[in-house]
Order: C-alpha cells, then sequence, then structure tokens
C-alpha cells in the first residue's frame, strides 16, 4: 500500500512490519514522530509489541538490551544528545552480540542548541561497532528496517539507521508500506541461541579475563566484515520479494567518469540532479553514493573509486582539524592502492545549512579547477559578506 | 516539476496544508514531497512549509527559493515578509484576505487569487475567532485558481489527513473553491 | 549446567560473547576460607541490662508487627508488672541501648508502659497453669519481690498464700510511689491480674504478731520479701520536734488518703528516689520545697528522670550541704542548722565521701522538715530462722538463705534498691523453689553473648528523633495530684518501636544474603544457611549484618 508519510513515521512503519517485540525510546526533536506512531500502535494492538517508557535514552537503549538479551526483537530511535547518552549502552549492545536496530535522526550537537541536521551524532559513534546504513529517501527508511534487522540476525550485532533530520525526518512523500504478514516473507522469527530466560538461568557479559576477551573482540570484528556479504545478499533477496534493492553503495552514472562525487543521506539526491546536469553539458561526472558506513565497504570504495582522476567527498559533519569523516574514511580505503588519486574534501550543510545545487556546484567547479586539492578540507559557505550561497 | 511555498502563522496549520496539499497530488498520480522550513514552531510565529510534485520522482531535497506558485494564509505576512521572494513569473499567489487585489502591490507578473479564509473557516467553526483554521480552505482556493489539483481529490486527503471535524473542514474547501475571486490574469 | 570448567582452544568453539557457559560451581571457593562467619544469635545489650531480663528486642519486634498481646504476654514471662515498671523503672535498658551514643536511646519504659496498659484496657488474663502441685507456699510480704514470687509460682501450679501487714497489696509500689508517677488504678489493675491466678491473700496480717513463724514452718517453702520499713534517722538533738517527720510516714500517709499537715517551708534531706517522691508531693501540697542533699548531683541514687521533673517543678536542691541541728521553739520546729560540705576521696560505694567544710555553716527556717536520708530493715522477728548481717537477711541472688525451706529478695536482702531488683529477686526465688521442691538441680541459664557495640554496623543506622512524653500541666492545679507523664499514642509507640535496631536478633533483612558475594549464602522461609563449599571467609556478611547477629572463628581448629 502507498501512502503519503514523513521519514519519522517509515521508520515506525518499518518497525511494524519488522513485527518487532518490545520498542523502547524517550522523545526527542527530531525523532519524537517515531515514538508517537509506535505507542499508538502498541496501544492499540496494530503492533503486538510492548511499548517500554523510560526516563532517558540511555534507559531506552539499556531497555532493549534487556529486551534482545531475553529473545525479544528490540527496536528504538533517537537523535544527537540522546544518542550520545546511549552511548554506554551502545558498547555494551556489540559487546553483548544483541541484534537491536536503531533510528537515529541526524542532528547536530550541541552546544550552541540545534535541532537541524548534520551527522556528527551518528558518526562519532564510530568505534561503537555498531553497524550503520545512512538513508536518502523515505522508502529506503522503511525498507532498511527489514534489511537491518535481518544483517543484525544473521550477524548478531546491532545495527543503526540514519537520516536527515527534517529533511527527511519531516519530509512527507511516497512509501510502500505493509505489515508484519508481508514482512515475514523475508525476515523470519528472531531465534538467537542464547538469551536470558529463568528456565536456563544464565549471566551474559561476564568479567572475562585477557585470555578471553581478545577473542571475543576478533570474533566481533570478524562478523562485522562479514556483515558486508551479508548485506549484500539480504539486498538481494529483499529485491526478490519486494522489488526494490539498494546495495550497500550505489553508483550514479559512474559509467566513464573521470570525477566521482560521494554522498551520503539526503544531499545524495539534490546530487543526482547536480550530476545529471553535467553530463548533459558533457562532464565526465559520476555519483558514489555510501550507504553503509560500517562495516566500510573497502572493496567496493576501490572498486568504484580506484581508477579516477579525482574523487569529491561532501561532509555533513566535521573531524576537527582533519577534515570531513567521509573523506578520512574514503582516504584510509585507497591509501594501500598507492595510486595517490587526488581526494576534495568538502564541508557543507553543518547544523541545517541548505545544501541546495548551487551549493553542489560550487564545489564541483572547485575541484574542476585544481588539478590536486590545495587545501586538505574546504568549507563551503563560510559568511565572508558575500550574499550566502543558499539564497543564490 | 511544480514548486510551491506556503507562508503562514504557527497555529494556521501551514505544515499540514503542505502535506495535504501532497496528498490530494499523491492520489492523482504525482509523485510529491512535502516539509516545513524547518524550525521552531511557535503559536503565531511566521511559518513556511514547502510542497514540490512531479510525474517523476522528486530528486532535490533543499528548500525552496524559487517557488512555481504562493500560498499565503494570512495577508498581514505581506506587511512584515517579502513573501514573493523568488516567485517564477506567472506564479499564482493564493491569499487568504477580506481585501480586494487592487489593494495588493504585486508585480503585474502574478496572477492573485484571494479568498476569505478566516470568514470561511470560522463559519465552520474550525479553530477560534480570534485564530481561525484556515489550511483546508485555502486549499479550496488554490485548487480553484491554479487547477493543478482537483477539488475530489483535495477533499479526499482532507478526509484522511484532518482528524478532527473532517465534514467541516471538507465543507470549508468547497466553500473557498466557490467563493475565491480570481484577480485578472497576468497582465504581461 | 555441569561442574566442570570449561575452556576453550579455537575462537572457533567460544560463544558470541561473553555468555555463562556452565555455572560456577565447579569452583569451590570454600577451600580458599581461613576464618569462618556463622549464624550466632545474641543478648541485646537493653537485655542484658534489665535486672529481670525481660526479652525487650522480643516484645518490640512483636509491638512492630502490632501483635500487642503477645508483646505483653512475653514481658509478662519475666516481669508481671510492666504498667508499674513502664512508670517507675530507672531502665538501665536504655544505658544499654546501642543508639545512645547515637541519637538517644530508644524510650523503651514508654513502650514498656504502652504495652502494660494495653493489658488494662484489653482486660488481658494470665493463662492459668497447665500442672497443679500441692505444696503450699508463703510469701511474707505483698510488695515487688513478694508479689513477684507469688506470681511465678502461681503461674507454675503452686498454691501460694501471700501474708501481708497492711491493708493492702503492693508495698512500696502502694506506700511509697505517689500517685503522680503511678496510678492507684494501673497498680491495682496489675495486682488484680496477679491474685487472680488463685493467690490466697491475708491482709493485716503481720508475721510474729498474727501469725507465726511456726505457722510458716508448715508450708513446704516460704519467702521473706518484706522490704525496708523503717526510716533512718538523722540522730540529731530535737528529732521528735512538731514539724519533723519520717518522709516514708509522710508518703504513707499521703498514699492512704490520711490527713497530713506541712508548713509552708519544707525542707527534704536526702538524695534518693524517696526524697525526690517527697519533695514534689510537698509540692503539690502548696509549699515551697528545698532539698538538703550532701554529695552533688552526680552521686543522687535518685533516677535521673525524677531529679530533673523534680527542678522542673520547683524544687530547690542544695548540693553539698547536711543538716548539723534542728532548732526549736516550744517544741516546734524553726530553724535547721545546716554544715556545707566537700567531696574527698572515693568510700567504698565508689561515690567520692562528702566532708564537712570546716567552719561553714548555714541556717534554714523552716516549717516542716521531712528525712529522707534512707531506709532500714526491720526484720529480726526472721532471726530464729535465717541468718542476718546488719539487719539484712543474707541470701543469695536466688533467695537461698541459711534455711533449706527459707527463702528471702528485694529490699530485705539488697538493701535499698529498685523495684526491677526486687521483681527480679521475687523470680529467680520462685524458680529456685520450684526446683527445689521438686528434688531437681537448680541451674538458671546465666551466660548470655551479648551484643558488642563493635558487632553492631551503625552505618545502617538513620537517624530518628526519640519520642518525647507528654506530661500534665503542673503541680498547682486540680489535677496537681495526677499522673505527670501521660503516655504515649499507639502512633507515637509504632514510630519510636522503628528505632530499635533488634540488636544481635536476626530481623531476616537480607543484607547478609544480599551482599554475599559467592552466593554462598541460602535463604529458605526466613532462614538463612551458609554453604561452606563457597563461602570464602570473606567476613562481608559478618561486616553487613547491621546487628551483629553472625561470629567468627578460626578455621582448622
Amino acid at each position: 500500500m502507498k501512502i503519503v508519510i514523513e521519514g519519522n513515521h517509515a521508520l515506525s512503519y518499518g518497525a511494524k512490519a519488522a513485527n518487532v517485540d518490545v520498542v523502547s525510546a524517550y522523545p526527542i526533536t527530531p525523532q519524537t514522530q517515531v515514538v508517537e506512531k509506535l505507542s499508538e500502535m502498541c496501544a492499540s494492538g496494530e503492533l503486538d509489541a510492548k511499548f517500554i517508557k523510560v526516563e532517558s535514552e540511555h534507559s531506552a537503549m539499556a531497555a532493549v538490551v534487556g529486551a534482545s538479551a531475553a529473545g525479544a526483537r528490540a527496536f528504538t530511535a533517537t537523535s544527537s544528545q540522546g544518542l550520545l547518552l546511549m552511548h554506554e549502552i551502545l558498547h555494551w549492545a556489540v559487546g553483548a552480540r544483541l541484534p537491536i536496530v536503531l533510528g537515529n535522526i541526524n542532528r547536530a550537537v550541541g552546544p550552541p542548541w540545534s535541532i537541524w541536521t548534520d551527522q556528527n551524532d551518528s558518526l562519532s559513534q564510530r568505534d561503537t561497532g555498531l553497524l550503520q546504513y545512512y538513508c536518502e529517501s523515505n522508502q529506503e527508511v522503511f525498507d532498511t528496517v527489514l534489511l537491518a534487522f535481518k544483517v543484525s540476525e544473521t550477524v548478531m550485532l546491532p545495527t543503526m539507521i540514519v537520516l536527515d533530520a527534517f529533511f527527511l525526518s519531516h519530509t512527507s512523500e511516497i512509501v510502500e508500506v505493509f505489515g508484519p504478514e508481508e514482512g515475514a516473507k523475508f525476515l523470519p522469527p528472531f531465534k538467537p541461541v542464547d538469551y536470558l530466560t529463568p528456565d536456563n538461568p544464565m549471566a551474559f557479559g561476564n568479567l572475562t579475563s585477557p585470555d578471553s576477551y581478545y577473542e571475543l573482540r576478533y570474533k566481533i570484528n570478524k562478523d562485522t566484515l562479514r556483515a558486508l556479504d551479508v548485506a549484500k545478499e539480504a539486498d538481494e533477496e529483499f529485491e526478490k520479494i519486494y522489488g526494490r534493492s539498494y546495495g550497500i553503495i550505489e553508483e550514479y552514472r559512474t559509467e566513464g567518469a573521470d570525477t566521482i562525487l560521494v554522498t551520503s543521506g539526503t544531499v545524495t539526491s539534490t546530487a543526482r540532479a547536480v550530476v545529471d546536469a553535467w553530463r548533459d553539458k558533457g562532464r565526465k561526472l559520476g555519483l558514489l553514493k555510501m550507504r553503509l558506513f560500517r562495516p566500510f565497504p573497502i572493496e567496493d570504495v576501490r572498486r568504484v573509486l580506484g581508477n579516477r582522476k579525482k574523487v569529491v567527498v561532501i561532509d555533513r559533519n566535521i573531524g576537527f582539524s582533519i577534515g570531513g569523516i567521509w573523506a578520512q574514511e574514503v582516504k584510509a580505503a585507497l591509501w594501500n592502492m598507492r595510486k595517490q588519486i587526488p581526494i576534495f574534501g568538502f564541508i557543507a550543510g553543518i547544523g541545517g545549512r541548505d545544501i541546495t545545487p548551487d551549493v553542489i556546484n560550487e564545489i564541483l567547479d572547485i575541484a574542476d579547477r585544481l588539478e590536486y586539492p590545495e587545501e586538505e578540507v574546504y568549507w563551503i559557505g563560510v559568511k565572508d559578506g558575500q550574499i550566502s550561497y543558499s539564497r543564490r | 516539476m511544480v514548486e510551491i511555498r506556503t507562508h503562514g502563522r504557527g497555529g494556521q496549520g501551514a505544515v499540514v496544508a503542505s502535506k495535504v496539499l501532497a496528498a490530494a497530488l499523491f492520489k492523482e498520480g504525482r509523485f510529491v514531497q512535502a516539509f516545513p522550513a524547518f524550525g521552531v514552531e511557535r503559536r503565531g510565529a511566521p511559518v513556511v512549509a514547502f510542497t514540490r510534485f512531479d510525474s517523476e520522482p522528486i530528486r532535490l531535497r533543499c528548500e525552496i527559493y524559487e517557488p512555481d506558485h504562493l500560498i499565503v494564509l494570512d495577508h498581514a505576512l505581506t506587511e512584515t515578509i517579502d513573501v514573493a521572494a523568488g516567485l517564477k513569473k506567472g506564479g499564482w499567489i493564493v491569499i487568504n484576505s477580506h481585501a480586494n487585489a487592487e489593494d495588493f502591490s504585486y508585480s503585474e507578473v502574478y496572477r492573485l487569487a484571494i479568498v476569505d479564509a478566516n470568514e470561511i473557516a470560522w463559519r465552520h467553526r474550525l479553530g477560534s475567532r480570534s485564530a481561525p483554521i484556515v489550511n483546508t480552505a485555502i486549499l479550496g482556493a488554490f485548487s480553484r485558481a491554479t487547477g493543478l489539483v482537483g477539488l475530489k481529490a483535495v477533499l479526499e486527503a482532507i478526509a484522511e489527513s484532518v482528524p478532527f471535524n473532517p465534514e467541516g473542514n471538507k465543507q470549508a474547501a468547497i466553500d473557498a473553491f466557490n467563493e475565491t475571486r480570481i484577480s485578472n490574469a497576468m497582465k504581461a | 549446567m555441569s561442574d566442570q570448567k570449561k575452556t576453550f582452544r579455537d575462537e572457533k568453539e567460544m560463544p558470541l560473547s561473553a555468555v555463562s557457559a556452565t555455572d560456577m560451581r565447579w569452583n569451590k571457593t570454600g577451600s580458599w576460607r581461613n576464618v569462618k562467619p556463622y549464624y550466632d544469635p545474641k543478648t541485646s545489650p537493653c537485655i542484658a541490662g534489665c535486672p529481670a531480663g525481660e526479652n525487650i528486642q522480643g516484645y518490640i519486634e512483636l509491638a512492630k508487627g502490632e501483635r500487642y498481646e503477645e508483646a505483653v504476654r512475653l514481658i509478662w514471662q519475666n516481669n508481671p508488672f510492666p504498667a508499674v515498671c513502664g512508670r517507675v523503672c530507672y531502665h538501665p535498658c536504655m544505658d544499654n541501648c546501642m543508639r545512645k551514643e547515637f541519637d538517644g536511646s530508644v524510650f523503651i519504659p514508654a513502650i514498656e508502659r504502652f504495652l502494660g496498659d494495653y493489658a488494662i484496657e484489653q482486660k488481658l488474663k494470665e493463662e492459668l497453669p497447665k500442672e497443679r502441685f500441692d505444696d503450699k507456699i508463703a510469701i511474707v510480704g505483698g510488695g515487688p519481690a513478694g508479689l513477684s514470687c507469688a506470681y511465678f509460682l502461681a503461674k507454675r501450679g503452686y498454691p501460694v498464700t501471700i501474708f501481708e501487714a497492711k491493708g493492702n497489696l503492693g508495698g512500696v509500689l502502694r506506700y511509697g510511689i505517689p500517685e503522680y508517677r503511678l496510678p492507684k488504678d494501673v497498680l491495682d489493675a496489675e495486682i488484680e491480674r496477679i491474685v487472680d491466678l488463685g493467690i490466697d491473700v491475708k491482709t493485716n496480717t503481720f508475721v510474729g504478731k498474727d501469725i507465726t513463724m511456726e505457722d510458716l514452718a508448715e508450708y513446704s517453702a516460704y519467702f521473706i520479701g518484706v522490704g525496708l520499713q523503717r526510716s533512718r534517722r538523722l540522730g540529731l538533738e530535737n528529732e521528735e520536734a512538731n514539724g519533723v517527720m519520717a518522709g516514708l510516714e509522710f508518703l504513707e500517709a499521703m498514699n492512704s488518703g490520711k490527713p497530713v499537715e506541712i508548713g509552708k517551708r519544707v525542707v527534704v534531706v536526702g538524695g534518693g528516689n524517696t526524697a525526690m517522691d517527697v519533695a514534689r508531693s510537698a509540692l503539690r501540697m502548696g509549699a515551697e520545697v528545698t532539698v538538703l542533699y550532701r554529695r552533688t548531683r552526680a552521686e543522687m541514687p535518685a533516677i535521673e528522670d525524677e531529679v530533673e521533673e523534680a527542678i522542673e517543678e520547683g524544687v530547690t536542691i542544695r548540693f553539698l550541704a547536711t543538716p548539723v541541728g534542728i532548732i526549736t521553739s516550744n517544741g516546734n520546729l524553726k530553724e535547721i542548722k545546716c554544715q556545707e560540705m566537700q567531696l574527698g576521696e572515693p568510700d567504698e560505694s565508689g561515690r567520692r565521701r562528702p566532708i564537712p567544710k570546716e567552719g561553714a555553716y548555714f541556717a534554714l527556717k523552716t516549717d516542716s522538715l521531712l528525712v529522707a536520708a534512707g531506709e532500714m530493715p526491720d526484720a529480726e522477728c526472721f532471726q530464729s530462722v535465717v541468718s542476718l548481717n546488719y539487719g539484712l537477711i543474707v541470701a543469695d541472688e536466688y533467695g537461698r538463705t541459711s534455711h533449706e525451706k527459707v527463702f528471702a529478695g528485694g529490699d530485705i536482702v539488697s538493701g535499698a534498691a529498685t523495684v526491677v531488683n526486687a521483681v527480679a529477686r521475687g523470680r529467680g526465688a520462685a524458680e529456685l523453689i520450684a526446683t527445689e521442691i521438686q528434688g531437681g538441680i537448680f541451674n538458671p541459664k546465666t551466660e548470655k553473648k551479648v551484643v558488642a557495640i563493635a558487632d553492631v554496623n551503625t552505618a545502617y543506622f538513620l537517624h530518628k528523633r526519640r519520642a518525647t512524653m507528654p506530661r500534665s500541666e503542673g503541680t498547682h492545679g486540680n489535677n496537681r495530684f495526677a499522673e505527670v507523664n501521660l503516655g504515649l499514642t499507639c502512633e507515637e509507640v509504632q514510630e519510636e518501636l522503628k528505632r530499635c535496631y533488634s540488636c544481635g536478633v536476626c530481623d531476616g533483612c537480607d543484607n547478609c544474603w544480599v551482599f554475599c558475594p559467592d552466593v554462598a549464602i541460602q535463604r529458605e522461609e526466613g532462614v538463612y544457611t551458609i554453604d561452606y563449599d563457597f563461602c570464602k571467609g570473606c567476613l562481608i556478611c559478618v561486616q553487613e549484618c547491621p546487628r551483629g547477629c553472625l561470629s567468627v572463628e578460626s578455621e582448622g581448629k
């Protein structure tokens, strides 16, 4: 059934289609509608799940950790400061190998207070071990909830689904949704090997000596890498059943391209239009959409970018002093290819600043003009007395 | 692709108007997108919402700076904000007002549709006398003026999206459709 | 689950995350132990401090659960006079209370009084003995010692007869303690309950006059608890003058409702409870009262509270002063010559001896002199059967005298002591008498393991103010002879009960069970046991027991 819904509700409907058993979340702008919808669904019986009210995100995450440890399919959602408050329990969920799915609405971190989008909240969780999907449309959000549970429950690691504040969370568009019966075609019931039950008491997360901890981390890394294949296979299976697929990355008009623009999140959509315009002008420009951040798809990135003349990365985030986080990851992925491809790193749209086609054109113009980047990172649109780019 | 920008005040229902308009266009087979100009919504504060529709999937995910048409839920806004900024030539300005076309000094390259949505909303007891909720009425006027969306689709979208007093809201849209005053079409 | 430790050689064998693959029973941490905790219930210090050995902790626990009847019956097992002792006892229990230095001792007498009054209000009766014996026992003296002895013998099923010289039972409780401290209806109620056990009472029966020693010899045994009947005299000239009176005589007259006259200005001599009772009674008759005491307040034998209340009511106490001369005019008291004193070396009682301050005299004009400088025995009539020493009967703490069938206790043995001492001695003698009659071996359980302050974990104590006893209006109104201390309400008692820490007696708080890091403590139906296979002797249970119910012993003995 096709309906017009906002991105937040796409998460809620996705959780319903995944037939989750437990939802626990604490409301925060711009995530609130996710929780509202799910609590309504739980209250009305539309979704046969337990909604656990909590007093903070730390507790929300702890509640879904408990639920997942007890063998329940568990979902939560948050944003920004809320995600940061969850941080400790995110590590726990990974170490305990609990396949929780978490929706995070990208919102800039305060202070100063901001409710608008950027990626520093989710990207700063890089080394927790959460798998991370970045979405471009509401349909993709809905579908990714099912995909995330599939991947998580296969490799036994939690997944974070990331969407931009307002540009996706509050944008209404057409989404094909379905209920748990249809979802079950793709997502079988969750049956962990070990789970908490009074019938068979056991302890989770015990003190582990150096004798074993090392191997347990090794296994997390191994399964994180395995998630790349699992995600691809899940995507293919999803396409067979529902006719939609996203891959773990997406190439857009990369054939014969000298320059590849690398984007994530909603900027990708606008960038598609820009790429079309440049192609129409005969320019050899292509687009790489980064969908998986963790595990980082090194091989795919090398395959797409390894033989180009230039790579241009747009980051709606900042790693202070070193540049955008996606740019760093791309650089790291390409380094051992020993090809010295020029990688241009651009910062744009932080704190919800609009990224219009003009902004992307400006970025491409700079990269086009130079053979090699003269600066490690370019901040686009910093006010310098000129008319702001977004208003041009 | 057609881009519509809606100006209103917190409490008038501008954001919902943009969504209902998108839902109505969706019923007519369009690809749609609707979203607010993201901010902290406060009763009485100026708010902006956007609607895009197309026969192709919509790719742009940024705000609308050069809209094809405008919806203005409060004519007093025109005194403080340049609501017509970036409006494309030939665009419609659908405005809630009891004034006449001559009272507005918009460039003659625009087309003006005026409806007294306050009066219509209050007629159907939508909102209060001091703060009528005019979003559904203005959509009737938009349908009548632009012809971009049919009244039938608007009424269906209202029925699905408005939880409180859907009949009153639908009737408001119908009344507005009938009572909209179309100014002289573009002189230019 | 198995008792085998699981080891992994390959990461592929390992679970995904740290989950318990087996339980920890393979790890018998008990082998690490070099000291061993064990449950060792102890006697609460309040109980140890009570001469009557009342199970104070026990009745408080029952009262906490509003099981008042069970609580008062538990008191009766040691003391038939809770309503009396709750009012007049000097409460050494409170001196021992663990809260004393923390935020003030638990107000035990107020609780005891509440329970005693509850029994009176509810008209609770004694359970009659299941066994009956034929051996008749006589009790000489119907004061607290005699009544206690009679009570415990009657409860065991012995036929008991009390011979009381005065018109009513009670002894010092009736004739020595004023109404404002111990209302007669309270005393009557407790005595009635005791007598209702079937005790034969012969009042106005003076041994040596109304019955003979030969008459007593016909009983299987008899107990002497006649108390101290004679007031000590000052030994001064003019002590027979009008206006000079023995304190006991004054109190007896007041308590019997006989007319008694005193003047406007009254001097009382003495520092004991009798002196305080005399002074406060005189005050209630409208007199200005001055007490002369030859030492300081610290040496006063009177109950601290009584001294406090006397001073609050307006009694003047002149410390370090003693009368040395009585000046009369026409046979009437006019003035008392007093000697100022100072404290010297400690005497045999441990108190510093008062010695006269040379040349320091003063005179007090007064209308009445009430002498409460101590009481003396009057037991010559028993001289033919038991040994006396300075007029007191020689007996051990269970009342055994030089005669196998004669027992004695209370003040006539101890000298001037307390009500609770008399009750305790009466009960001890009853136990001894019953055992002797049955031909058994008397083996009183005297060993008590008392909780020490170091055993109690005061970190678990929460500060909570002690209840205050409401008082009547004062000493001059229409109700000036009515009871001063009005007692606590049920709600106040419940709040006060919560302050009790149940020292040495497990109240099932679960601390040991919760804290044990090796899950070596099991709890079943409120009973805790230690599994020594796993107890590693860390003693956290001992440390964390708030009330010192666990003890420690070394391993490998």
